[in-house]
């Protein structure tokens, strides 16, 4: 009767332990859904794109607690053909709380295609930083989609002091170092814009004259400011492409084909 | 009024006429002490006789409750007073609730036992954190229904709810946003968070030769947090599961 009894109370715990209404805290970091998305993403698009010479995907960003607009912006990005792979500016979060990063990837499990996601500085606060991590995987990283090598930057330098490289150069430094021949075309990807208010704005002329270093540089994309607009910042023909938030429903949609790219505006 | 006046003195004879000379006389039975006026008392010890209802009594037996006392013993008195009232009157025990995995708390009952309020430091594990935190909360409840079941020795309370700031104990959080951010930045903070919880509690009194408290509850609460309830109230994605976070314990009152 004892050992019946034990056995009750240690079922009724696991009960409780795998129940989704038990909360420890909003910033308890307890991430029960997937974990290293974008490395899992990267190897299904660089395989999926190994042999294609033109690569579709989608530049959206900024679903700061709009899960209503983000779940239509599935459906509608689902019911598009031919696309590869779907890129996240950031921001996926609004207070950095555990629980919406896993609503977000739960809705964005819904797309019929993988999708990478770059940190943003709300997906930073309080201790969001390590359920990027846990849940994405580093800050900065890289994949090669066909003949495109894509570089995604963590660039919310002002969420950090100086012990984190906010943007890491050293990174940016071996990412130059590997690119090979094969390599026809690089699109920089990153959440804040040089000059806006989360830049080390110190170092943004150099570091986009570092960045231009890279084989082919197409044009680089960013979220954060939550209005799309498409500027030359730097007035030396890059161009940086700031997709809308969830909110103002639209995303860009890119066909990188092998003579250049077209950008396309898709409202939802 | 002469014959009362009368009447007084010829008891007080009696009584001293009795312990003068009757040194040993065996107790009747009647409890505690007597008495009289709310100022003399009369401790009753095995000697006391009581015989048709009259009590026979030595003098010292009687002594002057209205002791008086120096102005150091009244401050003393007073002192004491406040700090009494300041120990809490339960501990409790609580798992999950959005303020950590278990936290230990103890609290104050008043208002006939309709209102608490209490304090608690709560544990949130590592899981993929850098680092294990701390939480601490102050709470307020409110319990305006009690039901009696059984003698008075079970009771029910069908709605309790209770309002309470957690604050994370972890310098990443912030009350206010670091001066680095231009201003507004955020509009929120990390750190303090606002709660709405609704439950209901069962309440147990114990037996006094068995148990060193005086009564346990057990309790069930759901509860929500001011940056869920923004969440749900502006998307109709959300599910109650979401937003929404169950939390149990046990309450020990001590008196």
């Amino acid at each position: 009767m004892k050992k019946i009894k034990h056995i009750l109370f240690f079922l009724t715990i696991i009960m409780f332990h795998s129940c989704d209404i038990l909360d420890v805290h909003p910033y308890d970091c307890k991430v029960t859904g997937r974990r290293n998305i974008n490395e899992n993403s990267i190897r299904e698009i660089e395989e999926k794109c190994l042999a294609k010479d033109t690569i579709r995907y989608v530049w959206t960003g900024d679903f700061q607690r709009w899960y209503d607009d983000t779940n239509d912006m599935v459906k509608r990005i689902n019911s598009l053909k031919n696309i590869d792979f779907v890129m996240c500016g950031g921001d996926i979060s609004d207070f950095g709380m555990t629980m919406e990063f896993e609503l977000i990837d739960k809705i964005m499990q819904n797309l019929n295609v993988p999708y990478v996601n770059i940190i943003g500085n709300h997906d930073i606060i309080g201790n969001g930083y390590n359920t990027y991590k846990t849940m994405y995987g580093d800050v900065n990283f890289s994949f090669t989609a066909g003949n495109t090598r894509f570089i995604c930057l963590n660039t919310n330098a002002i969420e950090f002091d100086y012990s984190t490289y906010v943007p890491d150069f050293q990174f940016i430094k071996n990412e130059l170092e590997l690119c090979g021949e094969n390599i026809s075309r690089t699109i920089v990807a990153m959440h804040a814009e040089p000059f806006g208010d989360q830049f080390n704005n110190n170092v943004a002329n150099i570091f986009h004259s570092y960045i231009t270093n890279f084989p082919n540089l197409a044009f680089c994309m960013h979220a954060h400011a939550h209005n799309r607009k498409i500027s030359d910042i730097f007035n030396d023909g890059i161009l940086y492409y700031c997709c809308d938030s969830a909110k103002k429903r639209s995303f860009y949609v890119f066909t990188l084909t092998p003579d250049g790219y077209d950008c396309e505006l898709v409202i939802f | 009024m002469k014959q009362y006046f009368w009447n007084h003195i010829k008891q007080l004879l009696f009584i001293l006429f009795i312990f003068l000379f009757v040194s040993e006389i065996k107790s009747a039975e009647l409890g505690g002490n007597l008495i009289i006026s709310d100022s003399l008392v009369i401790n009753r010890t095995p000697d006391t006789l009581v015989y048709n209802n009259t009590f026979y009594i030595k003098t010292d037996q009687i002594y002057d409750q209205k002791i008086h006392k120096n102005k150091y013993e009244k401050h003393l008195d007073k002192y004491e007073s406040f700090w009494v009232k300041l120990i809490p009157s339960y501990q409790k025990i609580q798992m999950y609730g959005s303020i950590g995995l278990v936290s230990l708390g103890t609290g104050w009952d008043y208002c006939n036992n309709k209102m608490e309020t209490e304090i608690m430091l709560g544990f949130i594990p590592k899981y993929d954190d850098r680092r294990a935190k701390l939480t601490f909360t102050i709470r307020e409840n409110y319990i305006p229904f009690t039901i009696n079941i059984k003698d008075n020795r079970i009771s029910f309370n069908p709605l309790t709810t209770g309002l309470y700031i957690n604050s994370i104990l972890d310098n990443r959080f912030w009350k206010k946003e670091p001066e680095r951010y231009p201003e507004n930045y955020y509009k929120f903070s990390t750190r303090i968070r606002f709660h709405l919880a609704l439950g209901q509690r069962f309440n147990f009194d114990l037996d006094g030769d068995k148990s060193i408290h005086k009564s346990i509850s057990v309790f069930y609460e759901v509860g929500t947090c001011d940056l869920y309830m923004i969440s749900a109230v502006t998307n109709k994605y959300l599910s109650p599961k979401d937003y929404l976070g169950l939390s149990f314990g046990l309450k020990l009152q001590i008196f």
